[in-house]
């Protein structure tokens, strides 16, 4: 095979980080990841078989929830991801070596596309299991439903890759326009069954949700426009002086492009969320459940902030009285973000029910832990630009803390309500840990 | 007068925007094969923004750069297999890979420049004359001037009949310098083009036939190097007369 150094290197460079022998570690990585998928699918499979799923669903219907969900979560995947990629990262380094390679079209294309490429897989191979046991037991064609999931992840990516809009925020309001008119068509034609176009406006469901299937095809035959490198346009913002001198971090975090792009695009999509709930009056069951979107948004977005400094003995050390001064300042800043980000569900949710200042608490203890679980994930492994898999890993890490903690401390059993302190206290407990990592890291720097 | 000969470069009415305060211009140049030329100019005054317009990285804004005849933003594998690039920075590197796993990377790409074997060999051939012996170390925890090595002989090791260099000197030992000036010396001998950007005259004066002066992004002199020292006396009094305004 030709080619056979460019792929391996390509996995190198997105999938083994730090490591003495790269293409091993990559390999066991992408081996943990799909082994991983495998597990939690086959996990959750299990709770398919026991949920209560309405009798005689049509296929219809069944496709376009595939499609809808794949590409919503595919496409946020993939806009977070993109939204903490630079000009400068280790992935543009190897573009930019690519882009003076003489390859062929598919082949740049492909080593373009391919880490995006294997990170939807490891969310196809898991939502896949899912999708086919939940379109078996719902008598629906399983190879139909799961090429359906497939193609709406691919959608998702799609939108990312599309040369038009070029901005990212653009491609973040695409998104939310998209999803916000597939929900609403899809809703509208769940209600109408009888209705003469019921069949016609099924269809338009799954169209809408495939339509940014039109970027991967644009990405292949526009890939020198992608492939050209300027980052010279950058403008750096300025902060005002009356910031305290204690939120320092919180101002490199603003003034780094990922960290922004990545806050930005976090707080844009809960605010979209959040006003499309609000214009739709869409009431829902438990309020305090809701929540959790915004906890992922925030752990997501904490996830990226520690890649922002060096993995080991940041220069800001000196200024900051040592490892617990550079995470005391990491904390405090992605706890104001994390807050942040959350706030337009809050503000949403909070008509909806009646104990206010309870559900505010709920709220912070839940931000709180979210903040601190992607914080934490952030400085285990420390994902730097463009490091789609350290990213992906992060994020998967930041957000099952989300599933695991509250399995591990029994609250299933436990009404949202009542949850509050638990949350509040695992949080100061990563908290904690991020602290020890730290000190860890500093004490061990240099040793071998 | 000119030699008309087969043109290697060709820059026609060349705008770069890379910024909203800052544009470069180049309305012409030519080379041909077996010419150096150097770009001179201060700390940002564009000559890293017209390497990397020449080799096809930042696309122009209007105007044309064209390597053998192709447009150099286009994917065209001829004009990738022209052009061997030797950047002044060190993320033109994959950090994880290994020298000798590098040169091999690069080899198996190129396919009309000769066999793999053939490219290895001669990788090998340019590490010797550069000193360079790190062959299985990660790049990434190479020195700065062994990854200007790496760099250079990444740049080389496919026979390119046009050069594109960006600050040959910088991070390089005296010896190495020399060398790396001998391979280059050598390579325009044997009818390459080779275009340098440099902020250092002495060396440019030297080593280059053709003088291309950029201030703020406009070009304020392109001439051989001989005219501009018989008018000037040298190229750095050259340089004093275009940037006095900066003293």
């Amino acid at each position: 095979m030709r080619y056979k150094k460019l792929w391996q290197t390509i996995l190198i460079v997105n999938f083994a980080k730090d490591s003495r022998t790269p293409f091993a570690s990559a390999l066991s990585r992408l081996g943990l990841g799909y082994g991983l998928a495998v597990l939690l699918g086959r996990l959750l499979t299990k709770a398919i078989g026991q949920a209560e799923l309405p009798p005689s669903l049509p296929t219809a219907v069944i496709i376009d929830l595939s499609v809808a969900v794949a590409f919503i979560l595919g496409g946020l995947v993939m806009l977070t991801m993109n939204a903490s990629q630079t000009a400068k990262s280790k992935s543009a380094s190897l573009q930019k070596l690519i882009r003076l390679m003489p390859l062929p079209r598919l082949v740049r294309w492909g080593a373009v596309i391919l880490p995006g490429l294997i990170t939807l897989s490891m969310l196809g191979l898991f939502g896949g299991i899912l999708v086919s046991a939940a379109a078996q037991k719902l008598q629906a064609d399983p190879i139909v439903v799961v090429a359906c999931w497939l193609l709406g992840l691919l959608s998702g990516y799609g939108l990312v890759l599309c040369g038009w809009p070029r901005n990212l925020a653009l491609k973040g309001l695409a998104y939310s326009v998209i999803t916000t008119i597939g929900l609403g068509l899809f809703d509208w034609s769940v209600n109408h069954p009888t209705h003469d176009y019921y069949q016609l406006l099924s269809w338009g469901v799954g169209a809408i949700f495939l339509l940014p299937l039109v970027g991967l095809w644009q990405s292949y035959y526009q890939q020198h426009t992608y492939l050209l490198y300027s980052d010279n346009s950058e403008s750096r913002q300025l902060i005002p002086d009356y910031v305290p001198v204690g939120f320092w971090f919180l101002v490199k975090l603003w003034r780094n492009t990922r960290t922004r792009n990545s806050f930005l695009l976090a707080l844009c999509l809960n605010v979209l969320l959040g006003l499309s709930m609000v214009l739709r009056h869409k009431v829902v069951s438990d309020p305090y459940s809701m929540l959790i979107i915004g906890g992922i948004l925030a752990a997501t977005f904490a996830g990226d902030v520690r890649g922002v400094m060096r993995r080991h003995v940041p220069p800001e050390i000196v200024l900051v009285s040592g490892a617990k001064g550079i995470a005391w300042s990491e904390v405090r800043a992605v706890i104001i973000c994390g807050f942040l980000i959350g706030l337009p569900m809050l503000f949403a949710l909070n008509g909806q029910v009646d104990a206010s200042l309870r559900f505010v608490f709920f709220y912070s203890s839940l931000q709180l832990f979210c903040a601190m679980a992607g914080l934490l994930a952030s400085t285990l492994l420390v994902p730097g630009a463009g490091e789609s898999g350290t990213q992906f890993f992060t994020g998967v890490l930041a957000t099952s803390a989300l599933v695991v903690f509250p399995k591990f401390a029994h609250l299933s059993n436990v009404a949202y309500a009542n949850q509050s302190l638990y949350w509040l206290v695992a949080g100061v407990i990563l908290g904690w840990g991020i602290f020890i990592t730290e000190s860890l890291r500093r004490r061990n720097y240099g040793r071998t | 007068m000119r030699e008309r000969r087969r043109i290697i470069l060709s820059i026609n009415e060349l705008k770069i925007k890379r910024s909203s305060t800052f544009q470069l211009t180049i309305p012409f140049l030519n080379l041909t094969p077996g010419s150096v030329t150097c770009v001179v100019g201060a700390n940002g005054s564009g000559k890293t923004t017209l390497v990397e317009a020449i080799v096809g990285l930042i696309p122009p804004k209007s105007g044309v750069v064209k390597v053998s005849g192709f447009e150099a933003h286009s994917d065209s594998a001829e004009v990738r297999r022209a052009i061997g690039y030797i950047p002044d920075d060190d993320t033109w590197i994959i950090p994880e890979l290994t020298a000798r796993e590098y040169f091999e990377l690069l080899a198996s790409v190129q396919t009309n420049a000769g066999s793999k074997k053939r490219m290895i060999v001669r990788a090998h051939e340019l590490a010797e004359e550069l000193l360079f012996t790190s062959f299985n170390q990660q790049l990434g925890s190479l020195s700065h001037g062994n990854k200007k090595k790496v760099q250079i002989i990444a740049g080389l090791l496919h026979d390119p009949h046009f050069i594109v260099v960006d600050e040959l000197r910088n991070g390089l030992d005296p010896i190495a310098i020399i060398q790396a000036e001998k391979i280059l010396k050598r390579k325009q001998v044997g009818g390459s083009a080779i275009i340098a950007a440099t902020h250092d005259l002495w060396w440019a004066e030297r080593f280059a036939d053709e003088i291309v002066m950029i201030r703020r992004g406009q070009v304020v002199l392109n001439d051989y190097t001989k005219n501009i020292v018989e008018r000037s006396g040298s190229l750095e009094k050259s340089f004093m007369e275009h940037y006095s305004h900066a003293l």
